[in-house]
């Protein structure tokens, strides 16, 4: 009965009660495609940062990520990165070692990164071969190749089948020099890096720089990424005394900040709709309470508990809030779906697109649907026009029957 | 990085000594003190065998090299040993610097960007075996102390501070020479007056009838322990060196 009774009442003023379920529906909607932004956004950046650069566990010498010197390794690297991935909490692990050499074709020459990595565990954390966008990407047994940024390959005018030469300051102070195929070049979408940056196999590069078996960096890629507690300190245990274990929260707290804020923000963004939303709703009632002021009274009089009243004006309010869910859902729907299918263009304009800790982003940012972040909005709709509601429905049950009757 | 570009550091440049012989004549002027001091590293030819040991925290290692050099635009050095270093040489013509590498048969040429790197692992930059200045030209120089009747030993100091826009890149240089006119020590200091870098000059023998020190040591000011020492084990002066000596085609051979 009560039911029935505020559907109907809810109709009796039809274009103020859709107005105010459009203004919600609006709110659902905009709410649904910014967090859909913004969780496609922490998605890539997540992507980017962490499962491509920083995995979820960093292994170095203490000193290495602030001095960045050559002789800072992590030692017995072989017996480290076979205990490191023997671990069941380990999903993969790669090694790298980091060098400058300069980098030199038949005729120019330039000054150059070196990494040495171990070409398919590399693959397998960092997705590096799926940057090469000329020739192909080191293989395992591969001896003697190399592949170079796309920008460094036309500096020094080179490219896939060329032969370069290296030339580094070995660590035993000697002239390291050995000659190297091209054997692909790679675009990272990082500018810098793709001017300045090459790859070798690890086994190479520790004979060019007379560092056997030793590495400056071991990226780690846990079976649960959630949870890194447990792998941390297994992963501590595998490693030699004396090497840091950090996770990648520490080892780059921008990057946890970063994606912290871009939560926190959505979060205040969705606040601000919804206390907008209530307002719109508060006011509705309001006014549709002190309108039928005389009939409500009547109701009361009649013998209708003020408990009643209070569960019929919510009610009415609940009914509202769901309809404009269910149209803010469409719009929302249709929003999502373009925003996943063909995202949104950050870049402003900037020819050189997204950039974050050197890390070019893909200036398309595409959105990504969460179930439960659609359904905590949908909850947060009917829960804030339950409470919006409250107000006026204590209003409506302490009326007086006799003057809300007289009251015309 | 830090450059070195005081003229009687460059190591091509002590390679050849030669130059106006010291003689009994009267008191020198500062500037004839600071050529000489300059000039104890320049010539028209030489030719050398040097051996040059450089320590570091990580590592220490000693090269053995010959050198050639006509004029000051013109030097090339040959690593004799070790073995595995053999047949390496850098050609200097002019500002620019070629290393060959034996091991790969390629020629290089250092970029401009990697000039201030280091010299085969030693404290020298490449930057150092190329650039040129003289001390008499580009600084202001006043002496502190000299000789006297009473002390005849006390050796010549002379505080120089560069000139507004002379290309140098110390904010303070110290040199040190001895009463018999060889240098001892040249200091070099930061603007914020850190000591960076102290060449010292020693194991004085004589050639020809001058006074040469035969050995000469690199120390840098933030690490005491460091050093690169390079001695002459041979030195010829006013060697017949053709032209091509210098050139890729022969750095190559």
């Amino acid at each position: 009965m009560l039911v029935r009774l505020a559907w109907r009442n809810l109709w009796r003023h039809k274009r103020r009660s859709l107005i105010t379920a459009f203004a919600m529906a609006i709110a659902v909607a905009l709410c649904m495609a910014v967090t859909a932004f913004t969780d496609g956004m922490s998605a890539t950046m997540f992507d980017v940062m962490v499962e491509q650069q920083l995995g979820h566990l960093q292994v170095h010498h203490p000193a290495y990520p602030t001095s960045r010197r050559m002789y800072d390794t992590v030692p017995e690297a072989d017996a480290t990165l076979g205990s490191i991935r023997a671990l069941p909490e380990v999903a993969r692990a790669a090694g790298q070692l980091n060098g400058f050499a300069l980098i030199g074709g038949p005729e120019e020459t330039t000054g150059g990164q070196l990494v040495g990595v171990e070409p398919s565990h590399e693959a397998e954390v960092t997705r590096a071969d799926e940057r090469i966008v000329d020739g192909r990407f080191l293989s395992d047994d591969g001896t003697g190749e190399i592949v170079l940024g796309v920008g460094l390959a036309s500096e020094i005018e080179v490219g896939v089948g060329d032969t370069v030469v290296v030339v580094t300051q070995a660590s035993d102070g000697s002239l390291g020099n050995a000659l190297y195929e091209v054997v692909g070049l790679f675009r990272s979408g990082n500018t810098a890096l793709d001017k300045t940056g090459s790859m070798m196999r690890l086994a190479d590069l520790q004979e060019l720089l007379v560092l056997p078996d030793q590495v400056h960096k071991i990226t780690v890629v846990g079976v649960d990424g959630d949870d890194l507690v447990p792998l941390k300190n297994a992963v501590v245990k595998a490693v030699p005394d004396g090497t840091e274990v950090q996770t990648w929260e520490e080892a780059s707290p921008q990057t946890s900040q970063m994606l912290a804020m871009t939560k926190f923000s959505s979060a205040i963004m969705l606040g601000l709709v919804f206390t907008v939303a209530s307002f719109g709703i508060l006011n509705t009632m309001m006014m549709s309470v002190f309108e039928r002021t005389r009939e409500l009274g009547v109701l009361k009089a009649i013998g209708l508990r003020p408990a009643r009243l209070v569960q019929l004006v919510v009610a009415e309010s609940v009914f509202m809030a769901a309809l404009a869910g269910s149209i803010g859902l469409s719009i929302g729907a249709l929003l999502d779906f373009w925003l996943v299918r063909y995202g949104f263009d950050m870049s402003g304009g900037n020819p050189n697109g997204m950039s974050f800790q050197g890390v070019t982003l893909d200036p398309v940012m595409h959105g990504k649907v969460e179930p439960l972040t659609v359904a905590s909005i949908l909850g947060a709709l009917l829960l804030v026009s339950a409470v919006a509601s409250l107000l006026p429905a204590w209003r409506a049950s302490r009326l007086d029957p006799v003057e809300a009757i007289r009251t015309e | 990085m830090k450059r070195f570009r005081a003229t009687t550091l460059g190591l091509f440049a002590l390679l050849t000594l030669a130059g106006p012989a010291f003689a009994a004549d009267p008191e020198p002027t500062i500037d004839e003190l600071l050529d000489a001091t300059d000039d104890v590293a320049r010539g028209e030819s030489s030719q050398a065998t040097i051996s040059m040991q450089v320590k570091t925290d990580r590592f220490e290692r000693t090269m053995k090299m010959r050198a050639l050099s006509k004029g000051t635009d013109n030097s090339l050095i040959t690593i004799l040993e070790p073995a595995k270093d053999a047949g390496t040489s850098t050609l200097k013509v002019g500002d620019n610097l070629w290393n060959y590498l034996p091991k790969v048969d390629r020629t290089m040429k250092i970029p401009a960007g990697m000039m201030g790197g280091s010299w085969m692992g030693s404290h020298f930059s490449n930057d150092d075996l190329v650039k040129q200045s003289r001390m008499s030209e580009d600084y202001t120089a006043t002496l502190t102390q000299k000789p006297t009747p009473e002390a005849k030993e006390q050796p010549w100091i002379i505080e120089l501070v560069p000139k507004p826009d002379a290309p140098v890149v110390w904010g303070k240089v110290v040199v040190t020479i001895a009463a018999d006119r060889v240098p001892v020590s040249i200091e070099y200091f930061d603007e914020k007056g850190g000591l960076q870098r102290t060449m010292g000059f020693s194991d004085v023998k004589e050639i020809d009838g001058r006074k040469v020190p035969m050995l000469m040591t690199l120390t840098p000011g933030d690490k005491p322990g460091e050093y690169t020492k390079i001695a002459y084990e041979e030195l010829q002066f006013d060697v017949d060196l053709p032209d091509k000596t210098f050139t890729l085609q022969a750095l190559k051979r």
